[in-house]
């Protein structure tokens, strides 16, 4: 072996290999991906997920399930802390005043026992039946010829507290409307096609989190 | 060291260097021409377009279309230069009012659906809004209750012959979904006829009673 060849292979081992060269890059490599995805992947949450019913609470039959939300307001967040049980859902004897029924429809009334501090806004709710496909029917105050409550899930003539619109509450607050009681009755009616077996009851005051009640008598 | 040796070295250093520069340079153009290759296929292939298109299912007159939020069908449109609007106005036109019945059977959940376009047979795009004298407004439809919606397009009657006419579910965003496009099967005749027509088309609200029964 001649001497150049030896230095040339000394050169050659002390010389760092590229693995170890890029270590730290390799190394960074599959946390700027994963990073890259998840601030890719916000656009499915803020432009798909949030807008449909994805988070539930659960109740059995008969079960007073306590649903707490924080729920962004024009002045901040305002808390939802309210207890929900589902006593009855069937066919409505009697129809809201100038109901016509759709024909192949038929009116299912929702009867829900609610308990909650006067002082909790729960204005603004939105309440459906599902069968067990998962298709959601939904209360419509005004529909069909009627004008039921807006909010299915107060009492008409005591809703409690409006969400916060800032200096303007003073101005706009019922002064004849009386507090709402800690615990009252509800009975709205939804409107859903004949043949339609509710598989639960689906309460909500935000997306995506909502209140899930299976309606009782459905496996009999 | 010998001066064999002295030298060997100093061969090898500057060939080193040498090597050194030349991988940059390599590892440069390397990432220049994958930079090239990445806008060539971003802008030499319509990727955008084709993973945003609306998927466009098509159906004629009288014949259901399935979306993925509603079964949509069509009925016969009707022309005339005058139109009984059902709240007290009667709108006439220098070109043509256009009616289309169409019977909205929500899937899912409520659905309200809130794009319409006409496709004119003279190339030109008429967009039917929610409100104004063009207007399709059917309110929200609850799963299994079929809506009955009257859609109105005032439009010059060179657009009728060949007119397709789009539904959507969202106003302002039909990417990456159903959209329905509805040959009208409309022809010259119709566009003549329809031209000189006084007497008004009824284009009322929408009902969840079949027109058939009112």
């Amino acid at each position: 072996m001649s001497t150049s060849t030896t230095a040339r292979t000394v050169a050659s081992d002390d010389a760092p290999g590229w693995w170890r060269r890029n270590r730290w890059a390799v190394a960074a490599l599959p946390v700027a991906l994963t990073l890259a995805l998840v601030a890719s992947g916000d656009r499915v949450r803020t432009l798909w997920w949030i807008h449909d019913l994805r988070v539930p609470t659960t109740g059995q039959v008969g079960e007073t399930v306590t649903f707490r939300q924080q729920v962004d307001g024009a002045v901040g967040a305002e808390p939802v802390d309210v207890r929900v049980r589902l006593d009855r859902v069937h066919d409505a004897a009697t129809l809201p005043d100038d109901m016509v029924l759709p024909a192949g429809s038929r009116a299912v009334q929702v009867d829900l026992t609610l308990s909650a501090d006067p002082d909790i806004v729960l204005a603004g709710c939105s309440l459906a039946v599902r069968d067990a496909a998962g298709t959601r029917y939904e209360y419509v105050a005004l529909g069909w010829g009627a004008m039921q409550p807006v909010a299915p899930c107060v009492p008409e003539d005591a809703p409690g507290p409006m969400p916060s619109l800032g200096d303007l509450d003073d101005e706009l607050a019922d002064s004849d409307s009386p507090p709402r009681p800690t615990t009252w009755e509800v009975s709205p009616v939804i409107v859903v096609p004949d043949g339609v077996e509710v598989a639960d009851v689906v309460l909500w005051w935000h997306m995506p989190q909502y209140l899930e009640l299976e309606a009782p008598g459905r496996d009999t | 060291m010998s001066t064999a040796d002295a030298a060997a070295t100093g061969v090898e250093t500057t060939a080193g260097v040498r090597r050194t520069r030349i991988q940059t340079v390599g590892a440069g153009a390397a990432v220049l021409a994958a930079l090239a290759v990445g806008h060539v296929v971003v802008t030499a292939f319509p990727v955008d377009e084709r993973v945003q298109a609306s998927f466009v299912r098509p159906a004629a007159v009288g014949e259901p279309v399935d979306l993925r939020y509603a079964r949509l069908t069509v009925g016969s449109p009707r022309g005339s230069t005058v139109l009984d609007t059902d709240d007290g106005s009667v709108l006439t036109t220098p070109g043509v009012w256009l009616t289309v019945p169409l019977t909205i059977e929500a899937s899912g959940q409520p659905r309200a659906l809130g794009f319409a376009e006409l496709l004119g047979g003279d190339g030109r795009t008429y967009r039917v809004f929610t409100g104004g004298r063009s207007s399709f407004l059917p309110g929200t439809a609850q799963p299994g209750v079929p809506r009955y919606a009257t859609l109105r397009v005032e439009v010059p009657p060179g657009a009728l012959p060949g007119a397709h006419l789009r539904i959507g579910l969202q106003p302002d965003d039909q990417r990456r979904d159903d959209v329905a496009d509805i040959d009208l099967g409309l022809t010259t005749a119709d566009a003549d006829a329809w031209a000189t027509q006084v007497t008004p088309l009824h284009a009322g609200a929408w009902s969840d009673e079949s027109p058939e029964r009112t």
